[in-house]
């Protein structure tokens, strides 16, 4: 019943998946058509010989069928011009589909084939099944239907086996004949007797030894450039494939710079804090953008739309290669959701409030940098004051980020307090305010208690952080490279614990 | 990179463009705000003393400066500031105990000589502030350089570059009334002890001692911890001065560090021409316990073993 839900299972994915992916269909058919083709292959080989290590529950129904003598009574039944004659007509079609669709070398799509039909197969077996359960009493007795629907059943499935045994023979075959073809072909051209001449110019049939030899060198050679050949083919579709498959369906690919040139970095006297893993750090960046862009488009799990969101407010929006807009109507209205009609936060969503307004200021700064049409298409939402009702530390203290910058207010930077708020937050926002001073450099600076204590809680990175905050504010110029460098602890915690599920849901970030 | 690094690089490149705000006289009312944050710093690096040094240098420089027209920048109320900071040096409170308002409008730092309509008449000099500004960004940036070294911890000798600016910052720093300022002061000699100018701080003392109040226990510490590092220098220049001061700072054997050097010290005192007659009875006293108690062979004359034994003799049975 376990390996039957689990087929069925499946096959309903894949179903739901080719209606709404077809290249993500493809995968999920040809990992289910594999794990089929193993499942058949150990019943097989289960029936057949009882020494063998897989035993399953339908393997042991077959052999006790093939002992008892019922598998020859049903074979009986069946005529050898008949078998013959559905064995040929099989072939024919199978050879006729595969070559006509696919072509020999394709193994997914003749796996692809045979999995439908076995699949066709299924599914007439169940309407069977369906007929009897429905028209318990239009057979003689229920006895005698529970017999004949087991008989057509265990014909059906004998069927297919011994079409897919055919199928697969008939592959193998019909490769080894097109190499055994190719070879012939090219033996004329190649492996001619070759004749030298001798110091008197009298031409000289060499012996059949030395000529065998060289054949079969020669033969050697070729099947191996044939090897390397058509390995070299496989990949190359393979890659073209998955190309095919991230540009169209899974997530949009940065194309490769055409001549590699690196980044432009901005010359000049400012402060350059050297990142050792600065490409790193920067591919990263747009793989997270690339991955919120996508989850947020085409997920709807909430878990997975927190962690999304989480992702959302660490990345550096607008930077590097990637042009992806932030889905910021979706972050908006993911915030809005955790208040209700007073505008008080509802209780447990203190999480999705919290992250969403770090994405919001996030995304508000980092389109503040690119252009005046950028920040009022990204501009924050208002804040009401019953907001902050029932908030932690954290939370107020980012909606009172959120509140103070939206709108037409100046940038104001409210320093995190040291005793109340966590090492986290105040980071996270120290980063936010490097970028914020760097967008305008007139910033106003607001509660002069809590920046004392950043510097009592000896907090480093957040202590380097508001050391350039002032080394911009005196003047100084502040190189990109340094702004990349500036720790991404909190980055790094969240991806960890991000990793497992975006490696599940994304496979094509890496 | 290392975090350390990353600070250390920040810190120097910080340094330099404090060094140019001050020295140009722009933007200290911004200096205030950031000299206040590395003051609260309680675990700064240690590189931060040569770099506060160097900072003082400037202050003096700029403090120093003559001015054609005395005009003064629209500081925001610096008074009340120095004020409202001085209460979070008070032991009782971890944090400041100060309001929110304490920050003033931050712009753009430069602005200030280039915007303002009046740098036209100071004929290019940068324009002058208030005269309070320069002994509080003083007394900030030695605490930022100095206040972390105790008696306790062992402080590694470091170059400090003494120019002419030294005598105005311990002239500065003296007319404070706040002992700590003082202390700081203090430790520059313990830090950079060899390469000070010789007799200034045995006279700036004496003269804080005269005033009759007494010492702090820090600035107690670190007195005693500056005799050891300059005395050989300081009683050549300025010999009574400093027999003075050391009769006043009381010093006990728990207070000595090194005992040896303390007795060798005191020794000297006696060699002095005018030693033995100024030199109070109780360090006397202090010789002969040293002498006994770490049976040292000093080169004490007949007379002056016999006045050490027979003062202590006195005491003992007083």
């Amino acid at each position: 019943m376990l390996q039957i839900a689990l087929l069925l299972l499946t096959c309903g994915l894949s179903r739901y998946m080719w209606s709404v992916n077809t290249s993500v269909a493809r995968v999920i058919i040809s990992f289910t058509v594999l794990g089929t083709l193993f499942y058949i292959g150990i019943v097989v080989a289960g029936t057949s010989l009882y020494e063998c290590p897989f035993q399953t529950p339908a393997s042991i129904g077959l052999r006790y069928l093939r002992d008892s003598g019922m598998a020859r009574k049903i074979l009986a039944r069946l005529s050898p011009s008949n078998a013959i004659q559905l064995i040929y007509a099989s072939q024919k079609i199978t050879r006729r589909l595969v070559v006509k669709m696919f072509g020999p070398s394709n193994i997914i799509s003749f796996m692809y084939t045979t999995w439908m039909d076995t699949r066709q197969g299924f599914v007439s077996t169940f309407h069977h099944i369906y007929d009897i359960m429905r028209y318990p009493f239009s057979r003689e007795t229920p006895l005698s239907c529970i017999v004949t629907s087991i008989h057509r059943i265990s014909t059906k499935v004998g069927y297919q086996i011994i079409i897919t045994l055919l199928r697969i023979g008939l592959a193998i075959g019909d490769a080894t004949q097109r190499l055994v073809q190719e070879i012939r072909r090219l033996r004329p051209a190649v492996l001619l007797p070759v004749t030298t001449e001798d110091a008197h110019h009298q031409p000289r049939v060499i012996t059949v030894n030395h000529s065998t030899s060289r054949k079969v060198r020669h033969q050697i050679i070729i099947t191996l450039l044939r090897i390397d050949r058509v390995i070299g083919n496989v990949k190359q579709r393979l890659v073209q494939e998955i190309l095919r498959f991230r540009h169209v369906a899974l997530l949009p690919v940065t194309a490769k710079d055409a001549h590699h040139q690196p980044r432009v970095h901005r010359n000049g006297p400012g402060l350059r804090v050297y990142v050792q893993n600065l490409e790193a750090l920067q591919r990263q960046n747009d793989d997270n953008a690339r991955c919120v862009y996508w989850i947020l488009r085409k997920i709807t799990d909430p878990e997975a739309i927190d962690s999304d969101i989480r992702l959302a407010g660490t990345i550096r929006w607008f930077d590097g290669d990637s042009n992806h807009n932030p889905p910021y109507d979706s972050i908006v209205s993911t915030f809005k959701t955790c208040f209700d009609s007073a505008k008080q936060l509802y209780p447990g969503m203190r999480d999705r409030a919290y992250f969403s307004a770090r994405a919001i200021l996030q995304i508000n700064v980092r389109a503040r940098a690119q252009s005046h049409e950028y920040a009022s298409k990204y501009s924050v939402p208002p804040i009401p004051w019953s907001s902050f009702k029932h908030t932690d530390p954290d939370l107020h203290h980012v909606l009172h980020m959120l509140k103070r910058n939206s709108g037409t207010h100046g940038p104001i930077l409210r320093f995190p307090r040291g005793d109340t708020n966590t090492h986290a937050h105040s980071l996270w926002m120290s980063n936010l305010f490097m970028d914020l001073t760097r967008v305008a450099p007139n910033p106003t600076l607001k509660s002069y208690k809590s920046y004392l204590s950043a510097a009592v809680t000896d907090h480093r990175p957040v202590i380097a952080n508001i050391l350039l905050l002032w080394y911009m504010f005196l003047g100084g110029h502040v190189e990109e490279e340094t702004l990349w460098a500036i720790d991404k602890s909190y980055a790094v915690v969240l991806l960890s614990l991000l990793s497992g599920w975006l490696m599940f849901c994304t496979p094509a970030i890496h | 990179m290392h975090a350390s690094d990353s600070l250390k690089t920040i810190l120097s490149r910080l340094s330099t463009i404090v060094m140019n705000g001050i020295a140009d006289g722009s933007c200290l009312h911004h200096l205030n705000y950031l000299l206040e944050f590395l003051a609260a710093w309680e675990k700064r690096p240690a590189y931060l003393t040569l770099m506060a040094y160097q900072w003082c240098s400037a202050i003096s420089e700029a403090a120093r400066r003559p001015s054609p027209n005395k005009i003064s920048t629209s500081l925001p109320d610096p008074l009340q500031r120095i004020l409202q900071y001085r209460l979070r040096l008070r032991p009782q409170g971890r944090f400041p105990i100060t309001t929110e308002s304490g920050f003033s409008q931050v712009r753009s730092c430069r602005d200030p000589v280039r915007l303002d309509p009046t740098s036209n008449l100071t004929n290019g000099h940068p324009q002058h502030v208030t005269p309070p500004i320069y002994p509080y960004l003083l007394s900030i940036t030695l605490e930022i350089g100095f206040r972390h070294i105790t008696s306790s911890c062992h402080q590694p000798a470091l170059h400090l570059n003494h120019t002419s600016h030294h005598e105005w910052v311990l002239e500065t720093a003296f007319s404070s009334d706040d002992d700590e300022v003082i202390a700081d002061a203090v430790c520059v000699w313990i830090v950079g002890g060899d390469s000070s100018p010789p007799g200034s701080c045995a006279r700036h003392l004496a003269r804080r001692m005269e005033s009759g109040t007494p010492f702090s226990p820090r600035l107690q510490q670190a007195s005693i911890r500056a005799i050891q590092h300059i005395w050989p220098n300081e009683l050549k220049v300025a010999g009574l001065d400093t027999v003075r001061w050391l009769n006043r700072l009381n010093v006990n054997v728990g207070d000595m560090v090194d005992q040896e050097r303390w007795a060798r010290l005191l020794v000297g005192v006696i060699h002095f021409p005018t030693g033995p007659e100024s030199l109070s009875s109780r360090y006397w006293c202090l010789l002969d316990k040293l002498v006994v108690a770490s049976k040292l062979v000093l080169p004490l004359e007949q007379r002056d073993a016999e006045v050490m034994r027979s003062l202590a003799a006195d005491r003992a049975r007083d």
